[in-house]
């Protein structure tokens, strides 16, 4: 995964590299799931997530390791999610590439619903999706990213046996946020 | 009483959907009724193309020919189809490659590996679009333009000349002329920065389908962005695609359905998804063809609709709408409708309704027929008289026979300003209002307009009211006068409907015998021999188009008011058996016609001209039954490829089984033949040139139908071409001469060699009878005889065998070697008694020869006993001849020469005479050589057939 990480990062430190570029790093964005499942609820919440947004060229990537979700409602759940579902071996990072489709003026503070279209890859499969995140621009100039979006199941050929039907959900809920830093660490 | 069946027929025949327009799903392909298709177009002939997941597509209402060979193409999607000025089908893949067909399909180069999602042919270049690598232009090279983001939807070309193309990240515009690229996006007013559909509006507009926010229109003038009245808030998520009808767009979604947004008149929206039956939800693709059928890939299957002409209604809210009596439009846009003794007020806007008369006092009314003026509601009852209706506030004023009305069951009301024309069951009156604001009613049973049934009323507007009554045929009130209009036939006396049309002609229907057209002078009638299905007929109007609408059972047949032909709308616009209720119809100020029948309401709505109706006809090829693998229109024919068929066809999409068929073949027969094949077959054509000319109709009239015609050459035999002809008598000629002249020849030389065989037989014969060898023979039989009697009778025998052998060879043309070596053996024996070891002649000649190969006889016999006759033969020179085989399959006489002194006179002729037969018989010559001391003479042998080898 280290690897990928650094590859998406260096592509970022490298490309368009002037004076006005406006980069900003997370590096280390919280991401919460949800199966809301009428059985059982199934959240868990990774603080991995690492991601660059360059607004001047309208592009980003994030990547999160799939290892770093924590609070499963057990640990034989955490090793299903982990062998029976993500494959976490085999594919240990979920991506999501892409460009920004609306043009926000982050110098102004303020909130902004900003949509990304990309490649979103999870367990090597890749699928294209629009999602929608608020940027808040803070007065200080600092700025933040929440994001609520859905995933399912079937898109990518995640597929529940029988007997759990009533215990997973086939959509899930995630949610992002996160602090954005213009330092590169 | 004739009017009852129409007004109470109860049955129920068909059902109707409820805002949902009527469609078709159609099968693409029988062996995978899986195939998902992904895009559709038409081309300039009218075939329907259609891309698949799995190949190309053409369709002609009957079949889906598979276009692409299976190896070329299937790999990948089809993304995208497009036509060139010159007529060849461009396709782009999915894998971004380019086919198109010239002779056959072939790649078309391009660098793309992203989906082509367009393709433009311009005198500037093929411009084409790509999900993922932008816009190129193909010159002589492809050239990249440079836009903001690759991710392109879809690009046209609009009628002004630019390119537009719609991107994630906002709508782009090309100048084809200097490949100016222009980029607007939310900054400039765009709605939504992900364009996903644009398509032309007009020659100044491009409407514009979004990600989120639906549809815009761009005007190309000013540069502004506008979002049509009543779709600023867009909730049904990604535009793919549009169909634009005459007043209505029909906007394809992806995951709800289609919006059918009107853009004029009412600026009405409907939608047609999964909520309301409309079982499919994402649309891919939209196209509306020439005919104005709308082709839709929904959920990647193909439908066929025939878009919205037709609505049937039969709920408005909590109402039920059955056995609807009567309907009548006013200018506020509500159509009036009654069912029986109930009245409603339909807002089609919204599809809700109000009922008025709800007042027990009107439980028992049969309402007929109303009118909207600015009074109220004129309402025309059963036995009940005319009611006035104050649609603002309910209140009623009820009239009646005391009240100065004729009669008592009003049928039909015209309205024009203050005057309210009235047919009724006892003539015809008029109510006007009077100074006190009181309506005054005239009777105009006593004016010439009598005391019969009035069924209808119409009013020209140019001065003249027309009424249809039961026996008085056809009047109309003029300058306060009543003229009847003369019609022949009996029942044309009896007259339903009148309507007019745009050139100002009155038209009418009949009881039985259909509708006619009046122009002020004459008649013309339109009848089911010419097309008419039904002639039984609910009512007549003219609907927007300009084609005069005829209704009956059997749905709406339109005619063209100036041709006359005739355009049936039945089964393919859901129309069956619909019982419409008489003269029930009424044109709203929007353009649509409502009728009323049992099932309920049916809306109207026809935009197309009436030349637009016509199948677009089409021969596809001419073979022959010898050669049927020939596809492509060759037109020249062979005289034994004189089974020639035409296969030909009329596109009509909506109901393809409904066009009928008439040809001829000129220089054949030139009476044009009805069918509905699409094929037909002449068998043994003579040789010549034909026409074969084809029309097609959805009528049965012919008279103007639309035609195509082909020319095709039945060419003559080879034998009866002129120059064959010449050039065959010219080999006769020749092959005579040579005839003769080989016999000629033949006869000549077997002359010769007659005279030939003659000498020599003759040369023979007396060297045979050759005294000295005769005497010398003698002389040596002589000499053995007292010696050795024995010796002697031997001697006599091989004299007698040579003899007689010497007889039995001389006739024939070639003996074999063994026989004529026997001869000259037998021939040496006797020379040898004479001449004793003095003569030597020694033969060595391969043993298999002597069957094989033969010689002229006496040949070698006459050589010898030349050696012997032309040489001295003593102990001191003795003769020594050898008959040697050479290898190359000659025979070699030699001899050591010892001249004698004295020689024996010589004819000469002998050895000239061997060189001639040898001529005759053998391709090799014989060689003579002669030394000092040896001659030599070479016989070419003759190689024998197996049967002369045992002919002895």
């Amino acid at each position: 995964m280290k690897p990928i990480i650094l590859a998406i990062l260096l592509y970022f430190s490298f490309q368009s590299d002037h004076a006005q570029a406006q980069r900003y790093f997370i590096w280390a964005g919280k991401v919460t799931f949800l199966s809301d499942a009428p059985l059982e609820k199934i959240t868990a919440t990774s603080t991995a997530l690492k991601g660059v947004i360059d607004f001047s060229a309208r592009s980003f990537a994030f990547s999160l390791p799939v290892r770093s979700f924590k609070g499963f409602n057990s640990a034989l759940q955490e090793e299903h999610f982990h062998e029976n579902y993500m494959e976490s071996e085999q594919y240990p990072v979920t991506t999501f590439t892409g460009k920004i489709i609306d043009e926000i003026d982050y110098s102004k503070p303020g909130k902004y619903v900003v949509r990304a279209k990309g490649i979103f890859t999870i367990k090597g499969i890749s699928r294209e999706r629009i999602l929608k995140g608020t940027i808040v621009v803070k007065p200080n100039g600092a700025l933040s990213l929440e994001s609520d979006f859905t995933v399912l199941l079937d898109d990518y050929s995640i597929r529940i046996p029988r007997v759990v039907y009533e215990k997973i959900a086939p959509e899930i809920s995630v949610h992002l946020e996160s602090d954005m830093s213009i330092e590169k660490k | 009483m004739r009017l009852i069946f129409t007004l109470l027929i109860i049955l129920f025949s068909f059902a109707v959907q409820a805002s949902v327009p009527v469609y078709r799903n159609l099968k693409i392909s029988a062996a995978e009724p899986e195939l998902r298709a992904t895009t559709v177009f038409q081309d300039r002939d009218g075939y329907i193309w259609i891309g698949s997941e799995k190949g190309l597509y053409k369709y002609d209402g009957f079949r889906f020919d598979k276009a692409f060979l299976d190896s070329l193409a299937d790999v990948s999607a089809v993304n995208s189809i497009t036509q060139n000025d010159s007529g060849v089908i461009y396709v782009g893949m999915s894998d971004g490659r380019i086919f198109r067909k010239l002779k056959s399909w072939e790649l078309f180069p391009s660098p793309f590996t992203k989906p082509v999602s367009s393709i433009i042919f311009h005198s500037t270049g093929i411009w084409v679009a790509t999900y993922g690598e932008g816009i190129s232009c193909f010159t002589d090279d492809w050239q990249k333009l440079k836009t903001k983001d690759p991710s392109v939807y879809k690009m046209i070309l609009h009628p002004s000349g630019k390119i537009f193309a719609g991107t994630d990240l906002g709508l782009v515009i090309i100048e084809t002329q200097n490949r100016r690229v222009h980029e607007l996006d939310q900054q400039n007013g765009l709605p939504d920065n992900i364009v996903r559909s644009v398509t032309a509006f007009g020659d100044t507009a491009v409407l514009i389908g979004t990600e989120e926010k639906g549809i815009c229109s761009y005007n190309i003038n000013n540069g502004n962005f506008s979002v049509p009245a009543g779709l600023t808030d867009w909730g049904w998520g990604p535009v793919n695609c549009f169909a634009r009808l005459a007043n209505e767009f029909w906007i394809g979604t992806a995951g709800k359905g289609i919006v059918d947004y009107e853009y004029r008149g009412e600026r009405r929206i409907r939608r047609f998804s999964r909520d309301n039956g409309f079982p499919f939800s994402n649309i891919n693709d939209m196209i509306h063809d020439r005919h104005g059928n709308i082709w839709i890939i929904a959920d990647n299957k193909l439908l066929l609709s025939p878009g919205e002409k037709t609505e049937f209604i039969n709920e408005a809210g909590a109402y039920r709408l059955k056995n609807v009596s009567a309907v009548s439009t006013d200018d506020k846009g509500y159509v009036w409708i009654s069912t029986g003794s109930n009245l409603y007020r339909y807002n089609s806007i919204d599809n809700s309704a109000k009922q008025f008369l709800t007042d027990k006092r009107y439980q028992n009314l049969h309402i007929t027929t109303h009118a909207s003026s600015a009074a109220g509601l004129w309402i025309g009852t059963f036995d009940n008289g005319l009611l006035l209706l104050d649609t603002a506030n309910g209140s009623v004023k009820w009239f009646d026979i005391k009240d100065g009305l004729p009669n008592a069951n009003v049928i039909s009301i015209d309205v024009s300003g203050d005057s309210v024309w009235l047919a009724t069951l006892g003539g015809i009156a008029l109510v006007t209002r009077a100074a006190d604001n009181q309506f005054k009613f005239t009777d105009f049973t006593k004016a010439g307009a009598g005391r019969g049934f009035v069924y209808c009323i119409y009013n020209d507007h140019r001065g003249g009211i027309w009424f249809g009554t039961d026996g008085n045929g056809l009047l109309v009130y003029e300058k306060g006068n009543f003229r009847k209009i003369e019609v022949p036939g009996k029942s044309a006396k009896v007259i339903y409907s009148v309507t007019g049309d745009r050139y100002g002609n009155i038209w009418f229907s009949t009881q039985q015998d259909g509708v006619y057209r009046y122009n002020g002078k004459s008649l013309s009638i339109v009848n089911t021999a010419s097309g008419l299905r039904d002639t039984e007929i609910a009512g007549l109007s003219l609907d927007i188009g300009g084609n005069v609408l005829v209704v009956h059972n059997k749905g709406i047949d339109l005619i063209d008011p100036v041709k006359l032909s005739i355009h049936p709308i039945g089964v393919d616009a859901g129309m069956e058996s619909i019982e419409p209720a008489l003269n029930a119809i009424s044109n709203d100020r929007f353009g649509s016609v409502w009728i009323g029948t049992v099932m309920g309401l049916i809306r109207f709505y026809n935009y197309d001209k009436p030349d637009s109706y016509d199948p677009i006809v089409h021969i596809r090829r001419v073979f022959s039954l010898r050669n049927p693998a020939s596809t492509s229109k060759d037109t020249v024919f062979d005289y034994d490829e004189n089974q020639v068929s035409v296969e030909y066809t009329g596109l009509w999409y909506g109901n393809p089984e409904s066009v009928t068929y008439q040809y001829r073949l000129i220089g054949y027969n030139s009476n044009w033949i009805t069918t509905s094949d699409r094929m037909v077959t002449f068998p043994n054509l003579p040789a010549g040139k034909y026409t074969f000319e084809v029309k097609a109709t959805r009528s049965n009239n012919f008279r103007y139908a639309p035609s195509d015609k082909i020319v095709f050459v039945v060419k003559s035999p080879l034998w009866k071409k002129p120059w064959f002809i010449i050039l065959s008598l010219l080999v006769i000629v020749m092959i005579v001469y040579l005839i003769v002249r080989g016999r000629t020849q033949r006869l000549r030389r077997m002359d010769r060699l007659e005279k030939e065989r003659i000498t020599y037989q003759y040369d023979t014969l007396r060297s045979q009878i050759n005294p000295h060898f005769l005497f010398n023979s003698f002389n040596t039989l002589i000499g053995i005889i007292e010696d050795n009697q024995e010796q002697a009778a031997e001697f006599a025998g091989k004299l007698s065998d040579y003899f007689r052998h010497m007889v039995q060879y001389r006739d024939k043309e070639v003996i074999t070697l063994g026989q004529e070596l026997e001869l000259v053996r037998t021939y040496a024996y006797l020379q040898q008694q004479r001449f004793g070891d003095n003569l030597i002649i020694r033969i060595s000649v391969p043993a298999e020869w002597l069957q094989q190969y033969g010689v002229p006889p006496l040949s070698l016999q006459l050589l010898i006993e030349n050696a012997v006759k032309h040489n001295a033969v003593s102990h001191e020179t003795p003769l020594i001849i050898t008959v040697t085989g050479s290898g190359r399959e000659f025979l070699i006489i030699s001899n050591n020469l010892n001249p004698k002194s004295n020689p024996d006179r010589s004819t000469g002729i002998g050895l000239e005479n061997i060189i001639h037969r040898f001529r005759i018989v053998s391709e090799h010559k014989v060689e003579v050589r002669k030394s000092s001391t040896h001659f030599e003479v070479e016989l070419p042998l003759i190689k024998l057939a197996a049967h002369e080898r045992t002919d002895r």
